[in-house]
């Protein structure tokens, strides 16, 4: 009731109320260039006070000249808007992204975009924009009371010292696999006993038959799988003609190409200490994997006929046979170098139990990655076997070994884009490009554990890089799945891209977390 | 720095800002910017009748509710129909409901999102001139209630509840 005494107080005495001019906009933003690493990355920093948001569609960052590649931009929430009765995609805490500049630009402009309301109240789009060099870290328009410098980027390895390993985890896992990890972890149960004890737990013999069913499945994986077609096109190729036992013979061989391969890229790993899967980040590997599809496919064609006799030095009547046995071999070490992009729970556990018993003076563990590779190799014999079944060969036949000779040619032009990605992405700096996403996930990594640490919140670390059939596969399904995300949002999550993970940096980091391939998940819960 | 005002008008001030809605406290108070016509009379483009323009000085003798708004803000959307409704209740008693939208943006464009709230009151493209004769609006939605003279009587900053706008309204027409 005084309100309205007042208004109309003031209405009668005619005074006119004079028109209030409202504080600023509660946001505020900061961008720093940090130049610690091989390539200066661009960090920019947001204060969104309690009861206030920014809409993440509308946080747009920008620099003059160039792109800014995301290396770390946190996920923001969803919450349902009242007013609009919409979900909406919001910022409700601080929050930093982090970015690299696709091209070098010293000084770069750098324009922040953005949009806030709180519960009532919406504040007009703001704008601003940084010039920030290298020489001049807390640049431009910085707010006053608010100099960052480079120091803020610690070390990541002194702040581990603050956080116990809760949980590691390899592979493809779909939702509940996922969930059910991240819930062991945090109640204490994530550690499984080391591969040593698991295997004089279950003893040798079931590991054995164990790690045979696990290489089985390694068919399965996003790497082999689309290769099957392929193999069965060649083995069919030389089966076609023959008995069931030479389909037998040649599945055999191709197998045999397969696991002795697999147990050399294994007894690499445990010997060398290199990440397994490592090859498919390199170009040449890429672009040889693409040149032999091409080669392939065009035999397929009949543009050309792969005459191996040629290698064998021999004349025999029976070289051209002894020829195909060997490209069927070939066929098979190619199949499982492409496997090694694939790293299952189990290969992870092969080669952790391979290099314990190897550390025990019992070399015949070395011997565990070729029961592995033994075991992807099973089906195939009986593949080839089944291939010799098909009617003598006819008209019909030449229009299978065509539609093979397509989906290889499709396989020649997916590696030749790999290799030419890998190429691009490595090209800016020659020198010092390759270590840029590295050395920007390092900060992303040292960022993300005082994140948590302030918060008091578990880390959850996702180990990834492109080449990472199996980790493309898991954004695309698991870290989409909404319950997955949810369950997240407990975490203070951070994406570690190993793109080169046998060179330092990555190298560095992947040892200390004792990651041997892709992907790789590790939780990591602060010190009491 | 700003001047400050008088004694007398910072204690009323504070009595008023008791009674506004949580953050509308109007914070570095300016003075009404002075002159001999209308200080905050402004002649805008009307979005919902473009062929007659929008003048604040064509309202005289009423109550008017000045409403900045947004289209891309949701609290601003959210208390559209409530002003609606009021304009239809209390037009008959010489009052009228202002809209004046902030958005970026060629006229038309922004008519066109407008006249998709099917508003019944009349809307004008508040421009920075405007937004500045208003103290520099910085968030919407704010409201500022005009008494039959032009004069300021109250201003909120926010959604305010329907129930309180219709009392500060039916408070002023009775005056």
């Amino acid at each position: 009731m005084r309100m309205f005494r007042t208004t109309a107080l003031l209405a009668f005495l005619g005074i006119a109320m004079p028109v209030g001019s409202w504080a600023a906009s509660p946001f505020s933003v900061d961008a720093v260039m940090d130049t610690r690493g091989a390539a200066p990355v661009i960090r920019v920093d947001f204060k969104v006070p309690a009861g206030h948001f920014l809409y993440a569609d509308d946080v747009k960052i920008e620099a003059s000249g160039t792109t800014l590649v995301p290396i770390s931009v946190p996920d923001p929430k969803t919450v349902f808007d009242k007013f609009s009765g919409e979900n909406k995609r919001v910022y409700g805490d601080d929050f930093s992204s982090v970015y690299r500049l696709e091209a070098a630009r010293d000084p770069v402009n750098v324009t922040v975009s953005f949009q806030g309301c709180s519960e009532t109240l919406c504040f007009f789009p703001e704008s601003k924009t940084f010039t920030l060099s290298a020489g001049q870290p807390a640049g431009g328009e910085a707010e006053p009371g608010a100099p960052r410098t480079a120091q803020s980027f610690d070390d990541w390895k002194t702040r581990l010292s603050d956080f116990d390993v809760a949980g590691s985890e390899s592979g493809y896992l779909n939702t509940d696999k996922l969930l059910a990890f991240l819930d062991g972890s945090l109640s204490g149960g994530g550690k499984t006993d080391d591969a040593l004890s698991q295997f004089h737990r279950r003893g040798a013999l079931f590991t054995v038959l164990l790690i045979l069913l696990g290489g089985l499945a390694l068919n399965l994986t996003p790497c082999v799988l689309p290769l099957i077609p392929i193999n069965l096109a060649i083995i069919g190729a030389g089966a076609k003609a023959g008995s069931k036992a030479r389909g037998f013979a040649l599945g055999g061989v191709y197998g045999l190409g397969m696991a002795i391969t697999y147990g050399m890229l294994g007894l690499v790993v445990v010997l060398t200490g290199s990440k397994f899967g490592a090859l498919n980040a390199s170009m040449w590997f890429n672009a040889v994997i693409a040149v032999v599809f091409f080669l392939l496919s065009l035999a397929m064609f009949d543009v050309i006929t792969i005459d191996f006799t040629r290698f064998q030095g021999s004349t025999a009547p029976g070289a051209n046979r002894k020829g195909h046995f060997a490209a069927v071999f070939v066929m098979g070490a190619v199949s499982a170098l492409l496997a090694g992009a694939c790293v299952a729970p189990m290969v992870i556990f092969v080669l952790l139990l391979a290099g314990a018993l190897y550390g025990k003076g019992m070399a015949l563990g070395l011997f565990l990655p070729f029961l592995l590779g033994l075991g992807m190799a099973l089906p195939w014999p009986f593949a080839g076997a089944g291939l010799s079944f098909l009617p003598k060969p006819g008209k019909w036949m030449t229009w299978v070994k065509y539609a093979f000779g397509v989906i290889i040619l499709a396989a020649a032009t997916y590696y030749g884009y790999e290799a030419y990605r890998i190429y691009q992405a490595d090209k800016p700096a020659p020198s010092s490009g390759v270590e840029a996403a590295p050395q920007a996930s390092d900060v992303a990594l040292a960022e993300g554990l005082s994140r948590a640490l302030e918060e008091g919140k578990p880390v959850f670390i996702d180990f990834w890089a492109t080449w990472c059939k199996n980790c493309i596969a898991m954004d695309k399904t698991t870290f989409k799945d909404p319950a997955v995300r949810q369950r997240l949002e407990g975490f203070v999550e951070i994406k570690y891209q190993a793109e080169k993970p046998n060179e330092p940096p990555a190298r560095d980091v992947l040892d200390h977390f004792k990651v041997i391939g892709l992907p790789t998940y590790v939780v990591l819960v602060p010190k009491k | 720095m700003i001047k400050k005002p008088g004694p007398f008008l910072a204690s009323l001030l504070i009595l008023l800002s008791a009674c506004t809605p949580p953050g509308g406290k109007p914070e570095k108070p300016t003075p009404a910017p002075s002159g001999e016509t209308a200080p905050l009379d402004f002649t805008i483009q009307n979005l919902v009748n473009p062929g007659e323009p929008l003048s604040l000085a064509s309202y005289k003798g009423q109550v008017v509710l000045l409403d900045f708004w947004a289209t891309w803000c949701p609290p601003c959307r959210f208390e559209l129909p409530a002003l609606n409704r009021l304009y239809g209740e209390l037009k008959p008693k010489g009052f009228v409901v202002v809209g004046l939208t902030v958005d970026n943006g060629p006229a038309e464009q922004v008519a066109q999102a407008v006249g998709k709230f099917g508003l019944s009151y009349p809307v004008g493209l508040a421009g920075r001139d405007v937004q500045q004769a208003y103290g520099g609006i910085r968030a919407v939605p704010t409201k500022f209630l005009l008494d039959r003279n032009g004069n300021v009587v109250k201003q909120y900053q926010g959604v305010v509840p329907e129930d309180q706008l219709r009392a500060d309204v039916e408070a002023v027409l009775a005056l």
